[in-house]
């Protein structure tokens, strides 16, 4: 009976829905839309400048690796 | 200076450790990527071999679209199961299985945790291609559902469900062993994608193809996945390559971090909604289209805010999109991703579908998402995670120029020219005065310019393919400096 209902299919939307909540909930309460520079600068390294200038090895050279 | 004239010594200390961060900051992205490697060369060794499989099957398939007695004896390569082929392949076997390959390796980077269980993840690979294999006989056997991007037997789903076990531990694994508290936006899309991917999948094999639902439901089930699948797994994870590679391959920051988190957060809430658009003019309740109308439009805020994002982060530094094979991959998708979805919200209006719908000019969007936006980040991507990945360079800077002009070139010409002929298609099609058989003829020198566009793809695919098997093959070492497609100036930006 579940299977053959197209409530189902309007669940798993709702579903989705939901779990971005849920989502959205978690990443407030656990401070990821606090100090947002932080978050920008995540993926930078320690050893990688990022003042706006452009650095030549940042392409394609192995001194990244 | 100060510091260093009144305390030599610490300024020193200083700069030791300093240089000794640095050395540990390399050595530990040197095991991230070695670490990854085995597998993600797994996943991207077979996305290319799905690659130029499914060329050579959009090529047959486009080809009678205008000489229906090409290869007219040989049932197994008939339209109507090459084309099936042909999106299937391109689907499952290249995109998402070089999703997965620079989804992991994002991942990894991000949260500066090896990747553990390769042989899991190796094994996922093996399963996505013998699902694809299965699968792809399957339609040229004749064996297709009929369900739109879900052609490929039932049973192939059974193997492409089960290589998705491992990765999503993988990457819960990773998340768990992340080391900078600050989840970045990339990771954001690429553990969204990796969740809602296998969600999507299941539900729709399951209430299609296992426990079918009601006749009537099956079409708005087939286009919420269809639909989704390109907005909640291919987009996604291609963003996230954009979020990462732009700003690293710059050395800058994104221009608002705030406006990412917008654009993050208003996909997951809008875009699950947009695919019964596709339904319009069907049988369906009005409520059902309209909501997915509003979600089309409202799609302009997750689209503007990253256009915004990555306009003014690349801004000033255009000599670097033209020197780097990475970013002109990744700038081109970036803007393919900004025309595609607006034109999809345009689109998604009933004035306008009633003009497109049926006709070519939704082919040619479709290949503005998958192919201009995803197929081109893809490439973006693996041409800065190849050298990194296996020490090596790549081998020859033309194979390069020749690949993003072919294809670059190839699409727009795709795009431009079945645009234009799917309107004429559409408003002819609207026409009572004109028989369809005129309209079939008149739509026959778009059809071959849309050969020779599909040609230009495949011309830059074999060079990448080249250029991607001589850069396996050759010694390390043997070609030292970045290959660049120009000069920039050191620590200089550009006028503009």
């Amino acid at each position: 009976m579940l299977f053959n209902s197209t409530y189902l299919a309007i669940a798993t939307v709702i579903g989705i829905i939901v779990s971005a909540l849920l989502a959205f909930w978690w990443a407030g309460g656990s401070g990821q839309f606090h100090d947002v520079e932080r978050g920008s600068m995540a993926l930078f390294d320690p050893d990688e400048i990022v003042d706006g200038e452009i650095e030549p090895e940042g392409l394609h050279d192995h001194s990244q690796l | 200076m100060t510091t260093l004239s009144s305390d030599p010594a610490g300024a020193i200390e200083r700069s030791r450790e300093k240089q000794a961060t640095i050395e540990r900051s390399r050595e530990a992205r040197a095991i991230i990527d070695s670490t990854a490697s085995g597998p993600i060369l797994h996943f991207f060794i077979s996305a290319l071999f799905w690659l130029l499989a499914g060329s050579a099957l959009a090529l047959i398939a486009s080809i009678k679209l205008h000489s229906p007695t090409f290869l007219a004896d040989a049932e197994w390569l008939n339209f109507g199961r090459v084309r099936p082929a042909h999106l299937n392949t391109m689907v499952y076997g290249w995109a998402t299985m070089g999703c997965i390959g620079v989804a992991l390796w994002l991942m990894s980077r991000l949260c500066r945790a090896p990747l553990r269980g390769l042989g899991w993840l190796h094994l996922s690979a093996v399963l996505l291609n013998i699902g694809n294999l299965y699968g792809t006989y399957g339609i040229l056997t004749g064996g297709s559902t009929s369900f739109e991007w879900l052609e490929y037997p039932k049973e192939a789903g059974l193997f492409l469900s089960a290589a998705f076990i491992p990765l999503v531990l993988a990457f819960i694994d990773m998340a768990r062993r992340r080391k900078p508290g600050h989840i970045y936006v990339s990771q954001w899309y690429v553990m969204a994608a990796i969740f809602w991917f296998p969600w999507l999948y299941l539900t729709a094999q399951v209430l299609l193809l296992w426990r079918p639902v009601a006749a009537p439901a099956q079409p708005p089930l087939n286009w919420w996945y269809a639909h989704n699948a390109l907005g909640l797994w291919f987009t996604p994870v291609g963003l996230a390559a954009a979020y990462y590679l732009i700003p690293k391959v710059l050395g800058k920051p994104i221009h608002s971090y705030y406006l990412s988190l917008i654009g993050f957060w208003s996909l997951a809430f809008f875009y699950a909604w947009n695919g019964m658009h596709h339904l319009i003019g069907g049988p369906y309740p009005a409520w059902l289209i309209s909501i997915s109308v509003v979600a089309s439009v409202m799609m302009l805020v997750p689209v503007i805010s990253v256009a915004i994002n990555h306009h003014f982060t690349v801004k000033g530094s255009f000599a670097a999109v033209r020197a780097s094979p990475t970013l002109r991959f990744v700038v081109f998708a970036a803007m393919s991703y900004t025309v595609t979805s607006v034109q999809g919200s345009i689109t998604a209006f009933r004035a306008v579908s009633r003009v497109t719908h049926f006709t070519h000019y939704t082919v040619a969007h479709a290949h503005l998402g998958m192919y201009a936006f995803v197929t081109m980040m893809l490439f973006g991507t693996m041409y800065y995670m190849m050298p990194r990945l296996t020490g090596k360079e790549w081998p020859s800077r033309w194979l390069i120029r020749i690949h993003f002009w072919g294809c670059g070139l190839g699409v727009l010409h795709y795009w431009i020219v079945l645009s234009i002929g799917g309107i004429k298609q559409g408003l002819w099609m609207l026409d009572d005065s004109v028989p369809f058989m005129q309209i079939v003829v008149r739509m026959l020198p778009y059809l071959e310019q849309r050969s020779w566009a599909g040609a230009a793809m495949t011309l830059g695919h074999l060079a990448f393919a080249t250029s991607f098997v001589w850069l396996l093959m050759s010694k390390p070492g043997s070609n030292t400096g970045p290959t660049l497609l120009g000069k920039i100036s050191p620590g200089k930006e550009d006028a503009s």
